[in-house]
C-alpha cells in the first residue's frame, strides 16, 4: 500500500518549504528514520526521514521547488506497486491580463505587454492602455539616434551578484532589526578562570570513567551563566518594544555557526541541568546544527544568549543581541596571563551586550562580576 | 410621420399583401369573429373573408400542418399561434416538415409559409404563456427567425416574410402590440438578415433583441448621462443573422452586453457570443457578458415576473461590470 509522503510542518510558523536536495532517488529503498530528502525552510536546512520503510515509488517535486506544507513531495510504497498519483488541479499562473483587443494592438506595435500598467476592471490591460503607451512614448521612439557601432571589449567581470538563501535572509532581517531598535552597550571583562581548567580536567577524568560526554569550557559556561542569571531576572528577559517579559527558566541559546550563517540552538531549562547534562544536550544541537537536521522549535524560545569565538583566537567582541532577547555574552579566548609575582592565571574575556533601553550599566557590570567570582571560585559557588 | 401600434403595423402588413396577392391567406385559433387573443386580425375577416382569414380548430399541429401543406400546394399562408408557447405541439410539423421539404425535394417543392406567434412575459400569463422559445427555431436549418422591437421593422420585416419562399417564423412579443411607433404609409419592405442599428454609441454594445431593444435604450439614456456613450443593435432576424454589422460595431466600441428576454442557458446571446468571438476575438476588451433572464420557469407572482424579465438596472450593471 502506497502512502503519500509530504512536506512536512517542521515549526509553528512554517508555511511552505524548498527542496533543497534529494538524498534518495526513485527506486530507492528506505528504512524508517533514513533521511531521504534535505529541505530549507526559513530558519533551517534540514534532513528529513522516512516515516515507513519501504522504496520510493515517485518523486513528486523537484530539487529547488517550494512545496506548501502537508502536500505530497514523494510516493513511498512496496517496489514494483503500481503508483496512483491524483490528479491535483495546479495553481493557474497568473499571467499578464489583457484584452484580445489589447494583445493585437501590442503585437502589431511590437510591444512588450509587462511594460504597460492595466486600468481595466481587476487590473486588465485593455486596448486604451497599449494606445496610451504608444503615445507616451512616441517621442522617445523617433528621435533614437541610430545605433553607434562600438568595438566589443571581452572584459573579467570584477564581481557577481548571488541571490542569498532563505536562511541568511532570516538572519539579515533579525540582525538589522536588532541593531536598529535596540540600544546595544558592550561591556568587557576579564575573569580569572584558572579554577575552570582545573575544574575541567576533573570533569574529563569522570566523563571518561562513567562514560559520559565530556563537558567543554562553554558547556560550563553555559552552567554557570544559567545559575548566576538567577540573581539578574531582568536580564533573562524579552523585549518587545512596549513590555518586558521576565522568565524563571533559563532558556539558553548557544550560537553556532553553519554554513549558511549563525543559528542558535536552545537548551531548555539550563539552570536545573548539570554540566554533564548540558554537555550531552549541546553536543547534539550542535551536531545537528551543522549537519541541518534542527528542528525550527529548536531554536526559538532562548531568554538568553551565549557566543563563543574563543576557537577563532578572538579575544573580545560585541555581540549583538539576539531579540527579542535583552543580552548576550560573549567568551573569548582562554589564555594565559603573567601576574605580579610571577604568577600565571588563565583568563578570558567576557563581552556583554544588553539593551540598554531596559539594562542599565550597573546591573549588568554587576552580573559580570558575578559571573566573574562564580569563574575564579567555582566550588565556592556551587556550594 | 404617422404612429400606429405594433399590432397595427402587423395587420396592415398582411392586409396589404393579402391585397396584392390572392394566394396569401390568415388561419389560426379564434382570428376571424374574435380577431385574434390579441386583437392583431381584427377587421380582417370583414375585408377578406371566411375562406382567407380561417379559424382553425384548437390544434397546433393541424395549423402548422395544414399551413405546411397550403404553401407546398402553392398558397402563401400566415399561421397564427395564439402563444408561442405552443408552438411544442405544432414542431413535428415545423422541424420534420415545414423546415425539411425543401431540401429534401431537391428544391422542386418550396414552403413559403409564415409562422407568427406572441411571446414574452410581462402580463402575468404564468409559465406556459409567457416563454421566449427563439432558440428552438434558429436551431433548425431550413427555418428562418424574425423577432422585431418596432411597429416599422414588424410591418417591413413582415411583409419581406410573406414573399420569401422558405417557411419564417415571426416572433412577437406581447408586451409590444400597443406600442406605439413611426410608419410610413407609402409601401416598404425591410429585407431579412439586415441588423438595426437603434442607437449609435461609443464605448459599449449592446445586441438586444424584441422587447429587450426598448430597455436597452432607456439603458443607455441613462448611461449618457454618465458619459457612457451605449450603442445598441437589434439583430432583428435571429435566422439569417446580420454577423457583419455585429462584428462592425465591436471592433468599434470593443465592449460587448448581449441581452434577451429568453433564459440564459443555450439562449440566443450564447449564439451571438461564440459569433462574436469567432469573428472579433482580436477587438475585444472585456469578456462579453449576457444579459438575460435566470434559467427558471417564468413566475405568475408579478413581482418574481418583473425580477425574471431583464431589466433596464441588469443591462446597466453588466455594462459598468465590463469598462
Amino acid at each position: 500500500m502506497s502512502k503519500e509522503f509530504v512536506m512536512p510542518k517542521l515549526g509553528m510558523t512554517m508555511e511552505e518549504g524548498t527542496i533543497t536536495r534529494w538524498i534518495k532517488k526513485e527506486g530507492d529503498k528506505v528504512e524508517k528514520g533514513e533521511p531521504i530528502v534535505e529541505v530549507m525552510t526559513d530558519k533551517v536546512n534540514i534532513e528529513v526521514e522516512s516515516p515507513d520503510n519501504g522504496t520510493i515509488l515517485k518523486i513528486l517535486a523537484k530539487e529547488g521547488d517550494v512545496v506548501p506544507i502537508l502536500q505530497p513531495i514523494a510516493i513511498i510504497g512496496e517496489a514494483g506497486e503500481e503508483v496512483k498519483i491524483e490528479e491535483k488541479k495546479e495553481a493557474v499562473e497568473e499571467g499578464i491580463k489583457a484584452s484580445p483587443a489589447a494583445k493585437r494592438l501590442a503585437r502589431e506595435a511590437g510591444i512588450d505587454l509587462s511594460l504597460i500598467k492595466g486600468t481595466g476592471p481587476g487590473g486588465r490591460i485593455v486596448e486604451e492602455d497599449v494606445k496610451d503607451y504608444i503615445e507616451s512614448h512616441k517621442e522617445r521612439v523617433t528621435t533614437q539616434p541610430p545605433p553607434v557601432s562600438t568595438p566589443v571589449v571581452e572584459v573579467t567581470p570584477l564581481s557577481k551578484e548571488e541571490p542569498i538563501s532563505s536562511v541568511r535572509r532570516e538572519i539579515a532581517s533579525k540582525l538589522s532589526k536588532s541593531y536598529r531598535e535596540a540600544v546595544h552597550i558592550t561591556l568587557e571583562f576579564s575573569a580569572d578562570v584558572t579554577g575552570i581548567v582545573e575544574i575541567r580536567e576533573r570533569l574529563k577524568e569522570k566523563a571518561e570513567k562513567n562514560k559520559l560526554p565530556v563537558p567543554t569550557f562553554n558547556d560550563i559556561f553555559v552552567r554557570i551563566v544559567s545559575l548566576v542569571l538567577k540573581d539578574y531576572p531582568t536580564l533573562n528577559a524579552n523585549f518587545d518594544g512596549e513590555k518586558l517579559t521576565i522568565f524563571n527558566t533559563v532558556n539558553m541559546g548557544v550560537a553556532v555557526a553553519v554554513k549558511e550563517g549563525l543559528l542558535v540552538p536552545v537548551v531548555k531549562e539550563a539552570e536545573k541541568k548539570n554540566v554533564f547534562e548540558i554537555a550531552k544536550i549541546t553536543g547534539d544541537l550542535v551536531n545537528r546544527t551543522r549537519e541541518g537536521k534542527i528542528l525550527p522549535d529548536e531554536l526559538s524560545g532562548g531568554t538568553f544568549t551565549i557566543t563563543n569565538l574563543g576557537m577563532f583566537g578572538i579575544d573580545f567582541f560585541t555581540p549583538i543581541i539576539n531579540p527579542p532577547q535583552v543580552a548576550i555574552l560573549g567568551i573569548g579566548r582562554i589564555k594565559e596571563v603573567l601576574k605580579p609575582g610571577n604568577a600565571v592565571v588563565s583568563e578570558v574575556v567576557l563581552s556583554l551586550s544588553v539593551d540598554h533601553r531596559v539594562v542599565d550599566g550597573a546591573p549588568a557590570a554587576r552580573f559580570l562580576k558575578d559571573i566573574g567570582e562564580a569563574l575564579k571560585d567555582p566550588l565556592l559557588f556551587l556550594i | 410621420m404617422r404612429e400606429i401600434t405594433f399590432a397595427e403595423a402587423i395587420r396592415e402588413a398582411m392586409s396589404e399583401e393579402m391585397r396584392k396577392d390572392p394566394t396569401v391567406f390568415v388561419m389560426g385559433e379564434d382570428i376571424g369573429v374574435y380577431g385574434g387573443a390579441f386583437g392583431v386580425t381584427r377587421g380582417m375577416l370583414a375585408e377578406f373573408g371566411p375562406e382567407r382569414v380561417k379559424d382553425t380548430p384548437i390544434s397546433e399541429a393541424a395549423i402548422v400542418g395544414s399551413a405546411a401543406g397550403a404553401a407546398v400546394t402553392g398558397m402563401r399562408p400566415i399561421a397564427e399561434l395564439m402563444y408561442v408557447d405552443f408552438a411544442t405541439i405544432g414542431m413535428d410539423q415545423l422541424v420534420n416538415q415545414a423546415a425539411k421539404i425543401r431540401y429534401m425535394f431537391g428544391g422542386k417543392a418550396k414552403v413559403p409559409m409564415v409562422l407568427r406567434a406572441p411571446c414574452g412575459a410581462g402580463r402575468g400569463n404564468a409559465a406556459q404563456h409567457s416563454q421566449s422559445l427563439e432558440a428552438f427555431f434558429v436551431h433548425v436549418p431550413g427555418l428562418k427567425v424574425v423577432m422585431p422591437s418596432t411597429p416599422y421593422d414588424a410591418k417591413g420585416l413582415l411583409k419581406s416574410s410573406i414573399r420569401d419562399d422558405n417557411p419564417v417564423v415571426f416572433l412577437e412579443h406581447k408586451m409590444l402590440y400597443n406600442f406605439k411607433g413611426p410608419v410610413p404609409e407609402e409601401e416598404y419592405t425591410i429585407p431579412l438578415g439586415v441588423a438595426d442599428i437603434k442607437r449609435e454609441g461609443r464605448d459599449v454594445t449592446v445586441i438586444a433583441t424584441s422587447m429587450i431593444v426598448h430597455k436597452a435604450l432607456n439603458a443607455a439614456a441613462e448611461l449618457e448621462k454618465e458619459g457612457i456613450s451605449v450603442e445598441v443593435i437589434d439583430p432583428r432576424t435571429l435566422k439569417p443573422l446580420d454577423v457583419d454589422t455585429l462584428v462592425r460595431s465591436v471592433k468599434k466600441t470593443k465592449h460587448v452586453i448581449v441581452a434577451h428576454e429568453a433564459v440564459k442557458t443555450n439562449g440566443f446571446g450564447a449564439e451571438v457570443v461564440a459569433v462574436l468571438v469567432e469573428n472579433a476575438f482580436d477587438y475585444l476588451d472585456a469578456p462579453i457578458i449576457r444579459v438575460t433572464a435566470p434559467d427558471t420557469p417564468v413566475p405568475y407572482s408579478r413581482p418574481l415576473e418583473d425580477d425574471f424579465i431583464p431589466q433596464e438596472r441588469d443591462i446597466i450593471s453588466a455594462i459598468k461590470e465590463i469598462l
